[in-house]
């Protein structure tokens, strides 16, 4: 459709206007991931840091208090639990709103609610027990980084971990496969079983896919803003139209350097 | 067949360029030629000696077929990021293809004036939506014979489903010029229909047609059959290249019949992705879409002969007020997969009109705008085929209404999983709007609509050419296996 005004072609905001913000699969992830954003702010505003991230800030007193606070995240597995839930709908959803927008629009308006919640539950679903065996390694490494002090060394490791990641076959194909959206049958639960099983195998396609990138502003003691950046980084990828991993190094790159700089 | 135009003409288009005069071939419908035209000789000698070309020339006749797709051969290390590269069921379809002939006239026009021929030769097209020749649905005669009458083998045969007078069977419905009807180059993301194809990002193959890739580019390559059939094989039949030209032709038509047709003004689309094919020389060529929207500035430059000259460039700055229409609704699905299965399958859509959107149900608006069918996810194997696709109410005694034709070509590349889209299949999506106001579709009375799958009865296909390369041969066989996700009926 086009409009002319005054004899100019114009364009309209893009998202505000279009069809896709009539789309329950746009709107809600999209306020969940804000949701994600400002509870990371506030836990971050509260304690100096996020406890995902034990190096906020760091210089040798903060590692040390660091390696100190990791008995009382073992303590408050509450907190760990939610702020990894903030971080995975923060930084996630905004990747799968396009797999949401499609399945919304080819459900029956009667079912897209149920059908929409039903797939952020698998989706959030898989990536919460993906939390439970990551958060003990992320201690781990940063227990072990305190004892033998790696201030750039995480930085690097972490960060050249992921950047290489970008090149695995295996991720390229889990890549791919993420395109697909399935179609569901059926009447109200069975779409809703379907739904919740394609959220639970497209979080499993995306942990293949993001996990690594995700993980290393933690493992880096990053906070809030290498968070965004990767995010931002997680984005691109899939909107750009002929992605290539090599150019998605750099910025990976420039993160670490952020994390070499404390920053 | 040249044409000489003064700079001030190209002003018209907001082109500003430092050639003050340039010349700019014309690209002529193939029955409109001449008894004496001799552009298809010359196109047959000129084939016949890019085959003699070594596989890893990039001017090569198997290199730039090859470039659409590869059937199987041991690609030359100096191929990748150049083979296997067409882009389709994406909005990419058409700028690519472009360059794609374009860049094969320019190699073909050069080996024509090799062999000592005119200069000024251009790629014909062919119009077989045309019902004056009463001929123009055949296959061009020069395309007809294995052997010339001097007993040599004649360069622009292929194996094909075609009877002795080129005949292959096509229909009105398989040539049918519909799409130039619709007013939008690409659609919204979630709904993909449109002219151009949906928006996607390099796409080698992926989901859903436009409808000028649908029909007839798609029905014809599959009613010719052979290597056609197959998207790694089609570019080593020299007759695609002409069907080619004229769904670019047909892109040029679009535009030019309405001032709101218009290409697509997203940078996405204008330079998102660049291409790389070889010119001439034999040298790569670098190509975005934003390049190819003035066909006198392609390369060497060329129009065709039914259209006026340079058509208005929409520049990036030039964009379109977009999304501000409704989101069509899904109104009634299948409740399983359906299998084509024999020469006629049926299926039934239950349909479920309450719970729509309230200007529907409440009478705000009287009945939906638009009424579509849609195939989602089809899938499958085998040697591609036509389906006429057919709907009825199973409760009324009316004859089935023909709603359009499922064209599967392609469905092998769609259906891999290792494929761009993790081989999510097709999509065909038909305006059943005309027909669902005759069965009553958007009442509450119509429960459940019949939709039924007539597989189009296709000529055998010839032993193939042996050609002297190895991989050619591998076009499968078997007959067509297809599964339809769900069909989907949409109310807009």
């Amino acid at each position: 459709m086009s409009n002319v005004a005054g004899g100019a072609r114009f364009e309209a905001p893009s998202l505000l206007q279009s069809k896709a913000i009539q789309n329950p699969g746009v709107i809600w992830p999209l306020l969940l991931s804000a949701l994600g954003w400002l509870v990371l702010a506030l836990f971050s505003g509260r304690s100096g840091g996020l406890e995902l991230c034990l190096g906020v800030g760091s210089g040798t007193f903060e590692r040390v208090r660091a390696s100190f606070d990791l008995g009382l995240f073992l303590a408050n597995p509450v907190r760990l639990a939610a702020e990894w839930a903030a971080m995975v709908a923060a930084m996630m959803l905004p990747v799968i709103v396009p797999h949401l927008s499609i399945l919304c629009a080819r459900t029956h308006p009667a079912f897209k609610r149920q059908v929409l919640v039903a797939a952020l539950a698998g989706y959030l679903g898989i990536w919460l027990l993906l939390g439970v065996p990551l958060v003990p390694i992320l201690l781990l490494t940063h227990a072990v980084g305190e004892v033998i002090s790696w201030p750039i060394l995480l930085p690097v490791l972490a960060y050249g971990a992921a950047a290489i990641w970008l090149f695995v076959p295996i991720r390229c194909a889990a890549l791919r496969r993420c395109h697909r959206v399935p179609i569901f049958y059926g009447g109200s639960t069975a779409q809703q079983r379907g739904a919740f099983t394609y959220g639970m195998r497209l979080g499993g396609v995306c942990a293949v896919i993001c996990l690594p990138a995700m993980a290393a502003p933690m493992l880096s003691g990053q906070g809030l803003m290498a968070m965004f950046l990767v995010t931002q980084v997680l984005l691109s990828e899939r909107l750009t139209p002929s992605p290539r991993a090599a150019v998605f190094v750099v910025p990976m790159g420039l993160i670490a350097l952020l994390g070499v700089l404390h920053i | 067949m040249v044409e000489s135009i003064h700079f001030e003409q190209l002003l018209v288009s907001g082109i500003h360029s430092q050639e003050a005069r340039m010349v700019i071939r014309i690209r002529k419908e193939v029955y409109s030629l001449e008894p004496a035209d001799e552009t298809l000789e010359w196109y047959r000698r000129a084939v016949a000696a890019l085959r003699q070309r070594p596989l890893g020339d990039p001017t090569s006749w198997w290199w730039m077929a090859a470039v659409h797709g590869n059937p199987g051969i041991t690609p030359p290390a100096n191929s990748a990021g150049f083979w296997d590269r067409c882009q389709h069921q994406t909005w990419y379809f058409l700028p690519w293809h472009r360059g794609y002939i374009t860049a094969f006239e320019a190699i073909v026009a050069k080996a024509v004036e090799d062999l000592g021929g005119p200069p000024e030769w251009a790629l014909p097209y062919w119009n077989y939506s045309l019902t004056i020749p009463p001929e123009a649905r055949r296959l061009p005669p020069a395309f007809r014979t294995q052997f010339l009458a001097d007993g040599s083998e004649n360069a622009l045969f292929a194996p094909r489903a075609a009877d002795a007078s080129g005949d292959v069977g096509l229909r009105d419905v398989d040539v049918s010029l519909d799409a130039l009807g619709e007013d939008d180059f690409t659609p919204s993301m979630s709904f993909q229909t449109g002219f151009g194809g949906p928006r996607t990002g390099f796409s080698h193959f992926g989901n859903a047609n436009g409808e000028l890739e649908s029909i007839p580019h798609n029905a014809l390559h599959v009613r010719i059959g052979g290597w056609m059939s197959n998207p790694n094989t089609a570019a080593f039949d020299p007759i695609f290249w002409l069907h080619h030209c004229n769904i670019d032709r047909l892109w040029e038509e679009w535009r030019a019949t309405d001032p709101s047709h218009t290409n697509p003004p997203e940078a996405n689309w204008l330079q998102g992705v660049t291409f790389q094919l070889h010119g001439a020389d034999g040298q790569p060529w670098a190509f975005a879409p934003k390049d190819l929207q003035d066909t006198t500035q392609v390369l060497h430059g060329y129009r065709y002969d039914t259209l006026p000259g340079p058509l208005v460039v929409v520049g990036a700055g030039v964009v379109e007020m977009a999304g501000l229409d409704i989101e069509p609704e899904l109104a009634g699905a299948s409740d399983a997969p359906v299998t084509l299965d024999g020469d006629l399958t049926h299926a039934q859509v239950l349909m479920q009109t309450e719970g729509l959107r309230t200007s529907f149900t409440e009478g705000i608006l009287p009945t939906p705008i638009k009424v579509y069918l849609r195939l989602e996810n089809v899938t499958g194997a085998g040697v591609p085929a036509d389906y006429d696709v057919l709907i009825n109410l199973v409760d009324d005694d009316l004859p089935p209404l023909e709603v359009g034709v499922l064209s599967t070509f392609g469905i092998a590349n769609s259906s891999d999983p290792d494929g761009d889209h993790g081989g999510q299949g097709l999509t065909q999506v038909y305006d059943i709007s005309a027909a669902a106001e005759r069965l009553k579709l958007t009442s509450e009375t119509a429960s459940l609509l019949q939709v039924s799958f007539r597989t189009v009865a296709q000529r055998p296909v010839p032993e193939f050419v042996p050609l002297g390369i190895e991989g050619l041969e591998i076009l499968t066989p078997d007959a067509a296996s297809i599964q339809i996700g769900r069909i989907g009926i949409y109310f807009e």
